[in-house]
């Protein structure tokens, strides 16, 4: 795990993709800091954090995008198959090799309210807090990008696919209140998702049938539970899109709170990922 | 040792492999020979692990490769047909990760070893993305033998080496032979011969030969014979009848003449009949030659076999052999019935 960890985080930072991914977070993270804490004056260094959160977080498929991708074009995954390495170990260590990159701008980024500290009142435990809660999203959104990564073979597709998560996973949580909340939505919302996942299912085993089945016994049963009892169904679309709010869990933070059922969601979601990429991984030598 | 029992593999409604077993010996270099898409790669993948079989079972030294994996992966050295190379690093780096995914103690001592043995020692500071493609297989050949492993599975090793490096590789793994298992795969019936002492033919998914090279030109047909004559093709056909040794008789116009390809059996000598029967018949000989059928001719013939027998609904095949509870032989093997 060791040799592997290290390679993707010297590969990382060799392919200027690291070096460039941390220049950024710290550019956006600057110029925030600059009109925030500076130029207005402003003691609380999470306004800063949360204005610069989204953008700079837009950058993490460049980190993802190559992880499994590149290796599955060039036919290099034929050498990590043929090591005496489990599958777990590998998707582990590639996740926590592109961790490591994205903690270094964290990392940087802890001493900006120390800095700033010496110029004025700073609330460093929110400051800090928020922080925190910035890099449990990113964690997850790694574990998503890389996932993403390990279902194609270009990288180009993967980060598209990875910025689109990230798009989407923001508009979740700014956009949920406002959608309906008749049952009739939530029903079709179910009906949408089980034909997600059985989208998913179908790129996990290339097996017709089962995405079939998958989505067959989705949707029906959502239908079912539908015409026993409607008026489960009104709000349900909202509540469920709300669950996935990745940005809006980070709200205690924010205000000084280390909230733990969120940090429990962070590191569950981030396994979940890992989990389904080493699963993706390793249906290749099966299809 | 490598033992290979009944390999299944489909890709989707495409069967690859159809029930491929063989058993491969330490001390040996053994050659896969078939055409492109014969299921060679594929059997190489699932023996390495790269690849999981539909059915049937590859044991590397004891290990199961599915259910003992990293113990059977220890023994294993694997060159693909595109050498698994990351062209931002250099050899150098390359060899010592490969060695340290191995776990091996001295990693980089490990490397240094490989490199000199295949001869990029000379190259190892230099990015992999610059190497000519003959250094990439080079380096990917070291690679293989990281950790000294038992079993080294090379997929078409000197594919873009010029003349010398070709020589250097086939020494290289003549020198292996002596404590390794050794097995490549070529559609090159020279490279295979050049290197190997044991051939497995491979066509349409199945093993249609397997035997020494020695073996093998046993199974080869025997001369054809080219004859050019006075009269017509049916004055020919007419003499050429009943002749001890003659098998097939093909005649081709050539001016006022007849061109006769004669084919005869296997270790018979048919030039004097031929000769005497053209004479009771009349006919006047212009010339006569006689061309000897190699291992090449042999290969071209398993192989389009194998691919007639696919066509006329995969009758004869393994996997038919086994629904009808025969024992399926190679065309000849010298494990017998051991191979199944």
């Amino acid at each position: 795990m060791r040799a592997i960890f290290s390679k993707e985080f010297k590969n990382s930072m060799y392919t200027m993709t690291g070096p460039i991914f941390i220049a950024f977070v710290l550019l956006i993270f600057g110029i925030f800091t600059v009109e925030t804490n500076l130029d207005y004056g402003y003691p609380g260094f999470e306004y800063t954090v949360s204005r610069s959160a989204f953008i700079s977080l837009l950058a993490l498929p460049l980190l993802t995008m190559r992880s499994h991708s590149e290796e599955r074009r060039t036919g290099a995954d034929k050498l990590l198959y043929s090591l005496p390495l489990k599958t777990g170990g590998i998707v582990i260590s590639k996740y926590l090799a592109a961790l490591a990159v994205f903690a270094i701008p964290t990392a940087i980024l802890f001493f900006y309210p120390l800095v700033l500290s010496k110029f004025g009142e700073v609330y460093l435990n929110t400051a800090w807090s928020s922080l925190l809660s910035y890099f449990l999203v990113g964690a997850v959104l790694i574990a998503v990008g890389e996932f993403i990564s390990s279902l194609t073979e270009s990288q180009v597709i993967a980060a598209i696919f990875s910025f689109g998560a990230i798009f989407l996973l923001f508009m979740v949580g700014n956009d949920a209140g406002s959608l309906p909340q008749t049952s009739s939505f939530s029903l079709l919302f179910l009906i949408l998702l089980s034909l997600a996942v059985a989208l998913v299912a179908w790129a996990l085993t290339k097996n017709v049938i089962a995405a079939a089945v998958t989505f067959g016994v989705g949707a029906a049963s959502s239908l079912v539970a539908f015409f026993i009892d409607r008026t489960a169904y009104e709000g349900l679309a909202t509540r469920w899109i709300s669950s996935l709010d990745l940005f809006g869990r980070a709200q205690p933070f924010f205000m000084g709170v280390i909230d733990l059922t969120a940090i429990v969601y962070y590191l569950s979601l981030t396994a979940f990922f890992v989990f389904l990429t080493a699963l993706s991984v390793d249906k290749r030598r099966w299809s | 040792m490598i033992e290979v029992k009944n390999l299944v593999k489909d890709y989707g409604a495409v069967r690859a492999l159809r029930g491929v077993s063989f058993t491969l010996e330490r001390g040996h270099v053994y050659g896969l020979l078939g055409p492109n898409g014969a299921g060679k790669s594929t059997t190489m993948n699932i023996i390495t692990g790269c690849l999981a079989a539909t059915s049937g079972d590859a044991v590397i030294n004891g290990h199961d490769v599915y259910s003992d994996a990293a113990a059977a992966k220890r023994e294993i050295g694997y060159l693909p047909e595109i050498p698994p190379l990351y062209p931002e690093m250099t050899p150098k780096e390359y060899l010592t990760f490969v060695a340290k995914a191995k776990k091996i103690k001295c990693a980089a001592t490990e490397a240094e070893r490989v490199a000199a043995l295949c001869g990029v020692t000379d190259v190892e500071g230099r990015l992999i993305r610059h190497l000519s493609k003959g250094y990439r297989q080079r380096v990917g050949i070291a690679a293989a033998l990281v950790g000294d492993p038992e079993n080294v599975i090379l997929d078409e090793p000197t594919v873009g080496l010029d003349p010398k490096q070709i020589i250097e590789i086939r020494r290289l793994i003549t020198s292996l032979k002596k404590d390794h298992t050794v097995v490549l795969s070529s559609h090159i019936m020279g490279e295979i011969t050049a290197v190997c002492d044991h051939i497995i033919i491979i066509a349409e998914g199945e093993v249609v030969a397997s035997g020494t090279v020695e073996e093998l030109e046993g199974l080869r047909e025997g001369v054809t014979l080219t004859v050019e004559s006075s009269g017509d093709a049916e004055e020919v056909q007419n003499a050429l009848s009943g002749v001890t040794g003659v098998t097939d008789v093909r005649c081709y116009p050539k001016g006022a003449n007849t061109l006769a390809s004669v084919a005869t059996e296997r270790g018979a000598d048919a030039r004097g009949a031929v000769f005497d029967a053209y004479v009771a018949a009349g006919l006047k000989i212009y010339g006569m030659t006689s061309s000897a059928h190699n291992l090449e001719d042999l290969f071209l013939r398993l192989t389009e076999e194998a691919a007639a027998r696919r066509a006329e609904g995969d009758a004869g095949s393994p996997a038919d052999a086994e629904k009808q509870g025969e024992e399926y032989k190679p065309v000849f093997s010298d494990e017998g019935g051991e191979d199944e």
